[in-house]
C-alpha cells in the first residue's frame, strides 16, 4: 500500500522529481555544513591541546608551599616570548636546565642544549629562506623539527631554544617550573563564538531552502493524496507515507552531504583559521557522529513532514483546512526586541561589573541567535506593513496583484527573502565589528611619536658601559641603521625613559627649549614634556646615578634591516628583553587574527548568500508557478508580458526593501553595542570594501533570481502552454 | 491598423457584415486534426451558442476566433482585420481592448478582492486606480454583487465567482465576449442567474457573444446555435449565404 502511494505521489511527474532533487540537495548542503563546522570545532580543540605546552604559566612558578622552585634536575627554567620576523610573530620558549636534567621536551626529545633549538617546520623553512643574521642566528644551531603533535597548525611558527641559566637570568621575565608543559588555553574561544554564530547564520538559510523545496507543488501533492484518501487510504497511512518519504530523502541527502564533505575536506583544510591552516586530519569527524547526524536528519525531517501532512488534514475531498495565513501581529516583534535587550543587558553588565568570559560568550551567542530568529519572526509583520503602504499607492495592475499577494501571504513572501535578509544581517554585524579592529590599530608615524622603524630592547642591569659600546658599534655597522641611542632610567622614577637632546632628531623628538633631556611616555608611545626637574646640561651624555635602560636603534624601516638588528640585539646577550618595534606592540597577531577571521567569515557569507539566492529563486518560482494557470488566463485576456516581470520583481523586492534597511540598521546597532560596550578602546568604523561587495552581491542575486523566475513564468504561461476551459 | 485594436474605435463597427468571420479554418495538434475547415460568420450584437460533443473542437475554434491560437490554414477576420497578420503584441492588445473572456472556473486572482479582480483589465489598459475601482464597483452593482466587493474569490459562491468573472470580462466594453462553458460548474439556479446577468448587460451594450455550452437551457438564451462535430460545422449552419 505504502509503496503504491509513494510511487504515485513521490516519483509521479517531472515537477515532483525537481522537488526531490531540491530537498536532497538542501539536506546534503546542510549535513555537509554541519560536518564541516563540527570538524572545525573538533579541530580547534585538538589544536589547542597540541599547543598547550606553549602556555607555560606563572602559576607553575610556585610549589605547594608557595615557594619558588629552584633549578634542579627535575625542573626547567623558562622564558616565554613572542619574537618577530618580517611582520610575523614567532611563539618562542627559551629553556635552561641543568646538565644532568631529567626533563624532556613535550614530545619526548632531550631538552635543547644552550645554543641549539627545535623549530616548527614552517619556521625552519622561513629560517632557511632568510640570511642567518636576520633570523637563524637568534637561536643558534637547529637540532630538528618540532613534531606535528606539538603544533597548532602546519603554518605554526614555534621555536624552543636552549639557553644557559645565566643568560636567561638576565631577562626581565623568566621562571622555574616542574616541567615544560602548560594548559590548553581555550585561546581560540573567539573563533568558537564566531563559528557558532556563523553556523547559525549559514544554517538558517539551508533550513529555509529545505522547507521551501518541501512545499514545492504542495497543492498538486495535496490533491493526489486526497485522491488516494478517496480511493481508500487511511489518514495514518498518508501521514506515514509523507514521513517515510521525507526520511528516505533525508537519508539520501545525508549520504550525499557526507560524501561531498569528505571529498571537499582537503579544500577546507586550506583555509587559514587562527594561527594557520588545519592538518587534514584535524577536520575529521567520527563515524558515530556522522551516523548520529544522518539519523537526526531523518528523524527531524520525517517527523516534521508527517506532522505537517497530518495538520493539513487531507480528506477524501481535498484539504479540509483552508491554508490562509493569519495577519501577523506587532507582537511578533517581541523576540527581536528580546534579542536586542539581551545584547543591551550584556553590554551594560560588562561595563558595570566583572562578567565571566564563558558567560559573556554564551550571552553573545544567545543574543545573536535570538536577534536572528527575531528578524525572521518579525519579517512577515514588517512585510505586511510595507505591502499595505504599497497597496495604497499601487496604481498599476502589477502593483495591485503583487501587493495583494503579499498581504494575503506575508509569511510565505517573507520566507522567500529571509535567507538573504539573514545573510545581510550577519555580514553587517561582522563587517562592522571587524572594522573596529582593522581600522583602530592601524599604526601611524608622526611628530613626537616614537618611530615605527625604531627597534628597541631593554638593557640588562649588569651590562657594562664597555659592553654597551661594543653592541652599539656592532649595530651601527649594519647597513640601513641610522644610529643607536641609549635611553636612561630615571633613578627617581624607575621605569621611565629619558633621552638626551643630541639623540632627539633620530627619534622624531623636538625639544623647543634648551633642556637636555626629554621623557618618554612608554604607554602612549609619545615623547612627553622635556624633563622639567633636570637642569639643561648640554654636552653631558649620561647623568650620574641614572642607569642605561633601553637601547633604541633607528633604522630605514626595511624588514631585513629591522630583523638583522633584532638578531644582533638578541644575540648580544646584553639585553633583558627581546627586541621589539612599535608595530609589534600594536600586535600584528590581533590584526592577523581579525584578518583571517574576516576571510573565513566572508567565505561563509558568500556561501550563505548563494544558498539564500537559490532559496529565493526556488520560492519565488514556486509561488509564481502556483498561479501559473491564472497568469496564463490573464495573458490570454491580453495582459502584456512586462506585467509578469513586474509582479515577480515587486513580490521579491518589496519584502527585501521592507526588511533589509531595518536589518542593516540592527546589524550596525549590535556591532556598536559589542564594540563600544565590550571593548575599552575601540570604536566603530566604516566596514571595508568586502562588505559592500557582499551587499551588492545579495542584491545582484535577487535581481538574477527575479530575471530567472520571470523567464520561467513566461515560458510556463504562454497561451500555448495553458489549457483554458 | 493599430487604431482598430484600441477601445476608442469600438464604435466603428461596419453597419452590416459579420464582426467576426472564419473561413476554412484548420487546426492540428500533432496527429489530431481538431478543426477541419470551419466556416463561420458572427453578426454584430448576436448571441451565438456553440454546441457539440466533447472533444469536437469547440474550445479550439473559440481560441482561433479570439487570436489565442493561430490556425494552420484558413483565415479569421475580426472587424476587418486579418488576425493572423497581427504579431503577438498586437493580438494581446486586441484581446485586452476588444475582446472579453469567461471560462468555466478558477479565473480570478485568488489574492485579490472581487472588486480588485474586476479592475485588473482596466489597470492593464492604463486606467487610473481610483477610476478603475469606481467602474468596477459599478459593475458589481449591475451584476447584483453589491455586497461581495471586498470578498476574496475563495469566499464567493460558484455563481458569484462566475458573475465576477463576467463583470471582469465586460468592464472594458469589449466588442465580442467569448465564454467557454461559463455555467458548466454551476447548478441550474446559479447558472440561470449568471446567464441572466450576462445577457442583460450584453443586450444593453450591443456586445457580440460567443458562448460554448453543453446545456440546452443555456443555449436557449442564444439568438443562434451552431453545432461542431469532428472539427466541422455542418454546411449552411455557420455561414448564412452558403
Ligand atoms: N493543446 C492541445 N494539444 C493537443 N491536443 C489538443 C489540444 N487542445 C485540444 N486538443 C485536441 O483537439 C480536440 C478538440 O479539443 P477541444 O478542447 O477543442 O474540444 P471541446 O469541443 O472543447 O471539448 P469539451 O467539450 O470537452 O471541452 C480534442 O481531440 C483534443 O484532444
Ligand atoms: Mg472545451
Amino acid at each position: 500500500m505504502i509503496r503504491t502511494i509513494l510511487q504515485l505521489t513521490t516519483f509521479g511527474n517531472e515537477q515532483s522529481r525537481w522537488r526531490l532533487a531540491g530537498i536532497v540537495l538542501g539536506i546534503a548542503v546542510g549535513v555537509g555544513l554541519l560536518l564541516t563546522l563540527l570538524g572545525a570545532a573538533q579541530g580547534l580543540t585538538d589544536r589547542d591541546q597540541r599547543r598547550s605546552w606553549l602556555n607555560v604559566n606563572f602559576e607553575y612558578r610556585l610549589d605547594e608551599d608557595g615557594e619558588a622552585y629552584t633549578l634542579t634536575d627535575d625542573t626547567v627554567m623558562v622564558g616565554r616570548f613572542t619574537d618577530y620576523v618580517a611582520g610575523d610573530a614567532i611563539e618562542r620558549i627559551d629553556v635552561a636546565a641543568t646538565q644532568t636534567t631529567n626533563e624532556r621536551t613535550p614530545w619526548g626529545d632531550p631538552l635543547p642544549a644552550p645554543g641549539t633549538y627545535f623549530a616548527s617546520p614552517a619556521l625552519i623553512e622561513l629560517i632557511e629562506s632568510l640570511p642567518g643574521e636576520q633570523l637563524g642566528d637568534r637561536f643558534g644551531t637547529l637540532i630538528g623539527p618540532i613534531p606535528d603533535s606539538a603544533l597548532g597548525s602546519p603554518d605554526s611558527l614555534y621555536v624552543l631554544a636552549g639557553v644557559d641559566e645565566a643568560t636567561l637570568g638576565q631577562f626581565q621575565s623568566w621562571w622555574i617550573q616542574p616541567a615544560l608543559a602548560g594548559d590548553a588555553s581555550g585561546s581560540n574561544v573567539v573563533y568558537r563564538i564566531v563559528m557558532v554564530i556563523g553556523g547559525i547564520a549559514m544554517f538558517l538559510p539551508v533550513l529555509l531552502l529545505i522547507s521551501t523545496t518541501t512545499q514545492l507543488g504542495g497543492a498538486q501533492r495535496a490533491e493526489r493524496l486526497s485522491t488516494l484518501r478517496l480511493i481508500g487510504a487511511t489518514p495514518e497511512s498518508v501521514t506515514r507515507v509523507a514521513a517515510i518519504e521525507m526520511a528516505l530523502l533525508a537519508l539520501t541527502g545525508a549520504l550525499l552531504g557526507t560524501v561531498g564533505w569528505w571529498l571537499l575536506r582537503p579544500v577546507g583544510a586550506r583555509f587559514v583559521v587562527d594561527e594557520g591552516r588545519f592538518f587534514p586530519y584535524d577536520l575529521d569527524v567520527s563515524i558515530a557522529t556522522i551516523v548520529a547526524i544522518a539519523i537526526g536528519a531523518m528523524l527531524t525531517t520525517g517527523i516534521a513532514a508527517g506532522v505537517r501532512i497530518a495538520r493539513m488534514g487531507i480528506g477524501p475531498l481535498g484539504v479540509t483546512r483552508e491554508r490562509s495565513e493569519h495577519a501577523p501581529s506587532p507582537l511578533s516583534l517581541l523576540p527581536l526586541l528580546a534579542g536586542l535587550a539581551l545584547f543591551g543587558g550584556v553590554t551594560w553588565a560588562f561595563k558595570t561589573s566583572n562578567v565571566d568570559v564563558m558567560l559573556l560568550s554564551l550571552a553573545i551567542i544567545g543574543g545573536f541567535g535570538l536577534t536572528s530568529l527575531g528578524i525572521i519572526w518579525a519579517g512577515p509583520w514588517l512585510t505586511n506593513c510595507a505591502s499595505r503602504l504599497a497597496a495604497r499607492f499601487a496604481g498599476s495592475a502589477a502593483g495591485v496583484v503583487a501587493a495583494s499577494r503579499i498581504r494575503r501571504h506575508p509569511e510565505a513572501t517573507f520566507r522567500s527573502v529571509s535567507g538573504l535578509v539573514l545573510a545581510v544581517f550577519t555580514v553587517t554585524v561582522f563587517a562592522a565589528s571587524a572594522s573596529s579592529v582593522l581600522e583602530a590599530d592601524d599604526p601611524r608615524d608622526g611628530a613626537q611619536v616614537f618611530p615605527l622603524s625604531t627597534v628597541y630592547a631593554y638593557i640588562h642591569e649588569g651590562a657594562t658601559e664597555a659592553d654597551l659600546a661594543g653592541v652599539e658599534r656592532e649595530i651601527e655597522a649594519v647597513p640601513g641603521v641610522l644610529g643607536a641611542v641609549i635611553a636612561m632610567e630615571d633613578r627617581n622614577d624607575p621605569g621611565s625613559w629619558l633621552v638626551h637632546r643630541d639623540d632627539a632628531p633620530l627619534l622624531n623628538v623636538r625639544i623647543e627649549d634648551d633642556r637636555a633631556w626629554v621623557r618618554f611616555d612608554a604607554y602612549n608611545y609619545i615623547w612627553g614634556e622635556p624633563d622639567a626637574e633636570r637642569p639643561g646640561q648640554p654636552g653631558a651624555a649620561t647623568l650620574a646615578g641614572d642607569l642605561p635602560f633601553v637601547l633604541m636603534v633607528a633604522t630605514d624601516g626595511s624588514d631585513g634591516v629591522i630583523d638583522t638588528v633584532r638578531t644582533r640585539l638578541e644575540a648580544s646577550n646584553q639585553m633583558a628583553s627581546l627586541a621589539r618595534t612599535r608595530a609589534d606592540d600594536i600586535d600584528v597577531t590581533t590584526r592577523k587574527f581579525v584578518n583571517s577571521l574576516a576571510n573565513l567569515a566572508y567565505i561563509g557569507i558568500a556561501i550563505t548568500i548563494l544558498i539564500a539566492g537559490i532559496s529565493l529563486t526556488v520560492a519565488t518560482a514556486a509561488s509564481m508557478l502556483e498561479r501559473k494557470r491564472i497568469f496564463g488566463l490573464l495573458r490570454l485576456m491580453g495582459m502584456p508580458n512586462g506585467v509578469i516581470s513586474r509582479i515577480v520583481a515587486f513580490e521579491a523586492v518589496a519584502p527585501l526593501v521592507a526588511v533589509l534597511a531595518i536589518t542593516i540598521g540592527l546589524g550596525f546597532l549590535i556591532s556598536w553595542m559589542m564594540v563600544e560596550g565590550l571593548s575599552y578602546s575601540r570604536t566603530l568604523h566604516a566596514p571595508d570594501i568586502r562588505y559592500y561587495l557582499a551587499i551588492l552581491g545579495s542584491l545582484g542575486l535577487a535581481v538574477l533570481s527575479v530575471l530567472a523566475v520571470t523567464g520561467l513564468v513566461h515560458r510556463n504561461t504562454g497561451v500555448n502552454q495553458t489549457r483554458f476551459e | 491598423m493599430t487604431a482598430l485594436l484600441t477601445r476608442e474605435t469600438a464604435q466603428s463597427i461596419p453597419a452590416d457584415g459579420p464582426i467576426l468571420s472564419a473561413r476554412a479554418v484548420v487546426k492540428r495538434f500533432g496527429q489530431t486534426e481538431a478543426l477541419r475547415g470551419v466556416d463561420l460568420d458572427i453578426e454584430p450584437g448576436e448571441v451565438l451558442a456553440v454546441m457539440g460533443p466533447s472533444g469536437s473542437g469547440k474550445s479550439t475554434l473559440l481560441h482561433c476566433l479570439a487570436g489565442v491560437l493561430a490556425p494552420d490554414d484558413g483565415s479569421v477576420v475580426f472587424d476587418g482585420i486579418e488576425i493572423s497578420r497581427l504579431n503577438e503584441r498586437q493580438r494581446s492588445l486586441l484581446r485586452l481592448n476588444r475582446l472579453g473572456f469567461v471560462f468555466q472556473f478558477g479565473q480570478l486572482l485568488p489574492d485579490l478582492t472581487a472588486v480588485d479582480n474586476i479592475s485588473v483589465p482596466l489597470l492593464l489598459s492604463g486606467v487610473r486606480r481610483n477610476e478603475a475601482l469606481k467602474r468596477a464597483d459599478d459593475w458589481l452593482e449591475r451584476l447584483g454583487l453589491g455586497d461581495a466587493g471586498q470578498k476574496l474569490p475563495a469566499e464567493l459562491s460558484g455563481g458569484q465567482a462566475q458573475r465576477v468573472a463576467v463583470a471582469r470580462a465586460l468592464v472594458t466594453n469589449p466588442t465580442v465576449l467569448f465564454a467557454d462553458e461559463p455555467t458548466g460548474s454551476l447548478d441550474s439556479l446559479a447558472a440561470e442567474q449568471v446567464m441572466n446577468a450576462l445577457l442583460d448587460q450584453v443586450k444593453a451594450a450591443g456586445t457580440t457573444v460567443v458562448i460554448i455550452t453543453h446545456d440546452p437551457r443555456t443555449a436557449a438564451y442564444a439568438d443562434r446555435e451552431v453545432i461542431v462535430r469532428d472539427g466541422r460545422i455542418p454546411a449552411g449552419n455557420g455561414v448564412r449565404s452558403a
